[in-house]
């Protein structure tokens, strides 16, 4: 089909150049709205642009308290996140994996279910499971919320991952005498360590990005930074909400990386 | 075609089946998930179900009759209906359109696909808050098109933002949503390759019968597990709805907080009973989703 297109080239790299650049406005506009709006204050309709730029947006985030506790909560929330639904995710993929069909079926409609039901009626049985536990309105709690969403997506990663694992690696390592810790420590995490960092990663972004289980599990509180950006948007502030959708979005665009994310994604959906 | 279709993964299965340890158990998978998803999972449908017999959250009872009976939580599903099927099949056509044409090797394409990735890892909620900004009657469209001399004044921009249709809830739906289905496209047809339609040309198909008959059947059924699993995201979110959505009627994520927060016992009772709807939804989503995946 390519080598076709070719040959008649010319209206259609017309057409493509067009496509290209309405592809290019779209997917780039609301981010540089972000932008431009983030430095601005004071910044009146019908003005196209702001007439000074004004970084205080940016400095409040470190060091106003209440946004910063909301930045150190997500941070926190986050970290812990992607780390105990990794460790946990891992071998449950991994068991699922070189189990039955019909038991990675079972295992990858469990964790489908844990990320497709509707984060605001989980977070209702969630939140009175919590309350119960004695941890509502506690860092706690919300960590154990987010963790749900998290392990249904790791564990879909980690099926995938080990589904097209060639086990015959780690026999090998056995045949050549390797003891149990050592075929862990010398073959299977160097192999996994790709694997592993993208699981962190989406776990991380799973907590970082949540809104509806904090609002119900937190109970409003424990501010995190999603939380503190609504706060802001329905108070007016529009520079405040636009500096910390930016915070929230430039770890997830550096840490993960666009393409990346997509791999993961992609194999968790279709492995 | 099928068979040919399916060859590649096939080939995987078979290897990694035969160098599958003997000592392979299902106890231990099934404990694990079942206790790492299965609980939670159950804790959550189990107190909406409790909630809707009135045996916990001192809900008044009848929450089910009169929800059913209820003009304004069949106006949000029908909402939330709509924003999720034509969020999810403008982002599909937008995705298929990019395959298509930006799927080869050449330099503008790999800038292209890399440009449409963009906006996947962005959090919901910093979609929404760019949206606002950007689509709202006073917002930065509105201003260029009155700096163009397109508009008298900001009333004349047509309202985006919690308007009757949801547009503004839409565009943002699609602009989250269109680079995951994107991805999935892609990596099917580089699985795939171009064999077939190759062979469909050469026995004298046009390009068009190629595209309808061979190409696009192939992508849309390999990617209706992303497809479902797209929609099922975007009726359970939360944000979006919040931050661009209409006040009348609320999507049906809203309209549950809305019943839960208020003070009458009775609306208490109904935010269980719209809760476990909204499950019961996603849970056969998540049943076709895996139903439809060739490989588990």
């Amino acid at each position: 089909m390519a080598a076709g297109r070719r040959v008649n080239a010319r209206p259609l790299r017309i057409g493509r150049g067009i496509m290209l650049v309405s592809l290019t406005m779209f997917a780039m506009a609301p981010l540089l709205m972000l932008i431009v709006t983030s430095l601005a204050r004071g910044w009146f309709h019908p003005q196209v642009l702001p007439s000074t730029v004004d970084v205080s947006g940016w400095s409040e985030l470190l060091t106003d308290t209440s946004r910063r506790t909301a930045l150190l909560n997500s941070l926190v929330l986050g970290v812990a996140t992607a780390c105990i639904a990794t460790v946990l995710a891992l071998p449950l993929g991994r068991a699922a994996a070189l189990s039955t069909r019909g038991v990675r079926r079972i295992v990858a409609l469990l964790a489908f279910a844990a990320v497709a039901l509707p984060p605001v009626a989980l977070g209702i049985g969630l939140q009175l499971t919590v309350l119960t536990m004695g941890l509502g309105g506690s860092l706690r709690g919300v960590l154990l919320a987010h963790l749900v969403p998290a392990l249904g997506y790791l564990t879909l990663v980690f099926l995938g991952v080990f589904t097209q694992w060639d086990a015959r690696l780690e026999e090998a390592a056995a045949t050549l005498g390797a003891t149990g810790r050592e075929r862990w420590t010398r073959v299977m995490l160097p192999l996994l360590r790709r694997p592993i960092a993208d699981a962190l990663a989406l776990g991380f972004l799973v907590s970082w990005a949540q809104v509806a289980l904090t609002l119900l599990v937190g109970g409003g509180a424990v501010r995190t930074l999603p939380l503190d950006v609504l706060a802001m948007l329905q108070s007016g502030q529009d520079q405040r909400a636009a500096v910390g959708a930016l915070a929230l979005t430039i770890p997830a665009l550096v840490v993960l990386g666009a393409a990346r994310v997509a791999a993961r994604r992609t194999t968790a959906v279709i492995a | 075609m099928r068979l040919l279709h399916s060859a590649p993964v096939n080939f995987i299965r078979v290897n990694s089946a035969t160098s599958r340890p003997a000592h392979a158990s299902r106890a231990v998978p099934l404990v694990l998930a079942g206790t790492l998803l299965g609980v939670p999972i159950a804790v959550g449908v189990g107190y909406l179900v409790a909630g809707t017999l009135g045996i916990v959250g001192n809900a008044a009872p009848g929450g089910m009759q009169r929800v059913l009976a209820d003009g304004a939580v069949l106006r949000s599903a029908l909402l939330s209906l709509w924003i999720a099927t034509a969020g999810t099949a403008i982002a599909l056509c937008g995705a298929l359109l990019i395959a298509l044409h930006f799927g080869d090797q050449a330099r503008e394409s790999r800038i292209a696909r890399r440009i449409a990735a963009l906006p996947l890892p962005v959090p919901t909620v910093a979609a929404a808050v760019a949206m606002l900004l950007l689509l709202s009657q006073g917002g930065w469209l509105s201003r260029i098109a009155m700096h163009l001399h397109l508009l008298a004044g900001p009333a004349e921009f047509p309202a985006l933002i919690q308007d009757p249709w949801a547009i503004g809830v839409i565009v943002a739906v699609v602009w989250k949503e269109l680079p995951f289905l994107l991805l999935v496209a892609l990596s099917l047809q580089s699985l795939r390759g171009t064999a077939l339609s190759d062979a469909a040309r050469t026995l004298g198909a046009t390009r068009l019968q190629v595209l309808r008959t061979v190409t696009l059947p192939l992508l849309l059924r390999g990617m209706s597990p992303s497809i479902i699993a797209v929609f099922v995201f975007v009726l359970g979110s939360l944000e979006l709805p919040l931050v661009l959505g209409p006040s009348a009627p609320l999507a049906l994520p809203m309209l549950i907080q809305e019943r839960r927060q208020a003070l009458d016992m009775a609306s208490h009772g109904e935010a269980y009973v719209i809760a476990l709807l909204a499950t019961v939804l996603a849970l056969g989503a998540a049943v076709a989703h895996e139903w439809l995946r060739d490989d588990a």
